[in-house]
């Protein structure tokens, strides 16, 4: 058994809470469709300071020299933009064109956090509402990124499809009258979100893969033989 | 054949008349929740009808408690209605009557108007108070015929 020691504690706690902050905003949809609390009181007490604390991460990283964790959440983002654009390019043709979706997931989202639900989307709700689907998409990015660092863009796919494995499992498809895997809608329910999440991945994988080199995956990084701890060899 | 042709004739006929005498016996705008719907067509387009409502809900010392816009809530679905919005409509004073005489008036009041567009017109409707009241207690029903007074009126004056 090697002896290992942490490198970089400092980098790596940031990166824990920087991975944490990422991951609200995909959880407060699946917590409020579970029914552990409105999507508007888990955005005001949740997503909105997790935001901050990401922002605050992000600035922080070049003072302090967490080099991995800066270059890591600048990838995240582009990456996470670019893969949501792909997503919606699939999302938004199955539900125009095959109705194959139950609802409009990102104008749904905004009425819910905006508390607006009784009286539709508006242009504020919609705001909210992409904003929170891109911040959605941002933080997977950010959280593939972090933790397998820049493996071959091909790996992003097995990531993407345990999402989507995961939200067609999840109360969020049950709330929206689809059911468990789309079973009380459409059979092109389950295509049109493993589509989406293909082309989510396609998207992330490309990028990440031309992004610059981050140093390994997140345990291979600060995790490191005992010999190598005060070398700075990674 | 022929007799066969007869006894089919003879059938439908029959058939025919018993069901246009169901539809005679049957009030016509029963809802299955027993209550009577009752309905306008407004001589206002869409938002005038709205606009004429909330005035005239006003005008009858009443107040709107809650709006939904099932127009707007359904388009995320991807479902364009032309037009269709409730009202929740009720009154502190008369709500607090009859909450007092009975705390299950709360899955009844607020009462609900409904405003909506169909071939071409507006139309504004509601389930009769008192037959809802009804529902819940018998006793309720005579306040509930003091609302059908006032829900009529509104009625009339939002489609006029």
């Amino acid at each position: 058994m090697t002896d290992t020691r942490l490198r970089n504690p400092g980098e790596l706690l940031a990166t824990l809470v920087a991975l944490a902050a990422a991951s609200v905003s995909p959880l407060i949809f699946v917590a409020a469709a579970a029914g552990y609390s409105s999507m508007h009181d888990l955005g005001m007490h949740a997503l909105i300071p997790a935001l901050a604390v990401w922002f605050a991460i992000a600035v922080l990283s070049r003072p302090m020299g967490w080099s991995r964790l800066g270059r890591g959440l600048a990838i995240g983002f582009l990456a996470g933009i670019a893969a949501t654009v792909a997503l919606e390019i699939v999302r938004i043709t199955g539900f125009r064109a095959f109705d194959s979706m139950p609802g409009s997931m990102p104008e749904l989202m905004g009425v819910l956090l905006t508390n607006h639900f009784m009286l539709g989307p508006d242009l504020w709700s919609n705001v909210v509402g992409w904003a929170d689907h891109f911040a959605n998409g941002v933080g997977f990015a950010t959280i593939f990124v972090l933790v397998f660092g820049r493996p071959r863009a091909w790996t992003a796919i097995p990531y993407t499809l345990a999402i989507a494995v995961v939200f067609m499992s999840s109360p969020v498809v049950r709330v929206m009258g689809a059911g468990y895997f789309g079973a009380n809608y459409d059979p092109g329910f389950v295509v049109t979100v493993l589509l989406a999440h293909i082309a989510f991945a396609l998207a992330l994988g490309n990028v990440v893969a031309r992004g610059p080199a981050l140093q390994g995956p997140i345990w291979r990084h600060y995790l490191v033989p005992a010999r190598q701890a005060g070398t700075g060899v990674a | 054949m022929t007799r066969t042709r007869h006894a089919f004739r003879h059938f439908a006929g029959l058939a025919a008349g018993t069901l246009l005498l169901s539809a005679l016996a049957l009030p016509p705008a029963l809802g299955a929740t027993g209550a009577t719907f009752v309905r306008a067509r407004s001589s206002h387009g869409f938002s005038g009808t709205i606009s004429a409502l909330k005035k005239s809900i006003s005008g009858h010392g009443m107040m709107v408690m809650g709006h939904v816009n099932q127009a707007k809530v359904l388009s995320m679905t991807g479902l364009h209605l032309k037009g269709g919005e409730s009202f929740l409509v009720g009154n502190p004073r008369v709500g607090k009557k009859l909450f007092r005489m009975n705390p299950a008036v709360g899955a009844v009041l607020p009462l609900r108007m409904y405003v909506w567009e169909h071939g071409g017109h507006t139309w504004v409707g509601y389930f009769e108070p008192s037959e809802l009241l009804d529902g819940i207690n018998p006793r309720l029903a005579k306040p509930g015929q003091m609302m059908d007074k006032k829900f009529k009126a509104i009625l009339t004056d939002a489609t006029r």
